[in-house]
């Protein structure tokens, strides 16, 4: 997926709505591990890897955004 | 989430913010076009909302949100050795911290009380309040209440 499908100009509720019940098929679940993937920290801009994140104990992660 | 994120933050637990896509684009918060575009809404969010915990962006093309199941307002909870714990399609504070408290648990039990871990799911529930939400869409601009409700 690019980026210009990714970031929708407009909101579409039928195909949001969708997403909610494939995340019920999603292939991550409780118990199997989880991706490492590079981030970028916002206050400091440099990158730093999730996997750090949880390296020394638990690590709570919410998605989202402004809207 | 916040204050959570500061009860447990003693003990081993990192909480952070992971930056997605604007999931209700508006005139006032346009979606992304740029990482310039989504650092200075995250920044916005971060002083709307006094947010303490560790802002992470995804890159523009929403990398992680995809592989991790691309919802708008998702948490999980991933322990030691990269074994997820907990995740949800929603971000209820009071059902995170149960299943924070029950990991914590398990990971300080586990060598003594030769505790084993297994897989479990269940149905949750959310509430609904269309005039905060119709509110808060508002906010983003009136494309963003069109394009939910309809003109």
């Amino acid at each position: 997926m690019v980026a210009h499908e990714y970031n929708y100009a407009v909101f579409n509720l039928r195909a949001e709505m969708g997403k909610f019940t494939e995340f019920q098929d999603h292939s991550l679940h409780a118990a199997r591990e989880a991706p490492d993937f590079p981030l970028e920290d916002l206050d400091t801009c440099q990158t730093v890897r999730l996997k750090d994140r949880w390296s020394d104990g638990l690590v709570v992660i919410e998605f989202g955004s402004f809207t | 989430m916040e204050q959570m994120a500061a009860r447990y933050a003693h003990r081993s637990v990192r909480s952070v913010f992971l930056y997605t896509r604007e999931a209700h684009p508006g005139e006032s918060y346009r979606h992304h076009t740029s990482m310039e575009d989504k650092r200075h809404h995250a920044r916005a969010f971060q002083a709307e909302f006094g947010i303490k915990r560790q802002i992470l962006l995804d890159d523009l093309e929403g990398t992680v949100h995809r592989a991790y199941g691309m919802l708008p307002n998702m948490t999980w909870i991933i322990g030691p050795d990269a074994v997820i714990h907990y995740k949800a399609a929603w971000t209820d504070p009071v059902d995170i911290e149960d299943a924070l408290r029950c990991s914590l648990d398990a990971l300080e039990r586990r060598m003594k009380d030769k505790l084993l871990p297994y897989h479990s799911e269940r149905l949750k529930w959310r509430g609904r309040d269309d005039d905060k939400f119709r509110a808060r869409l508002a906010k983003n601009g009136p494309q963003a209440v069109t394009d939910f409700y309809g003109s």
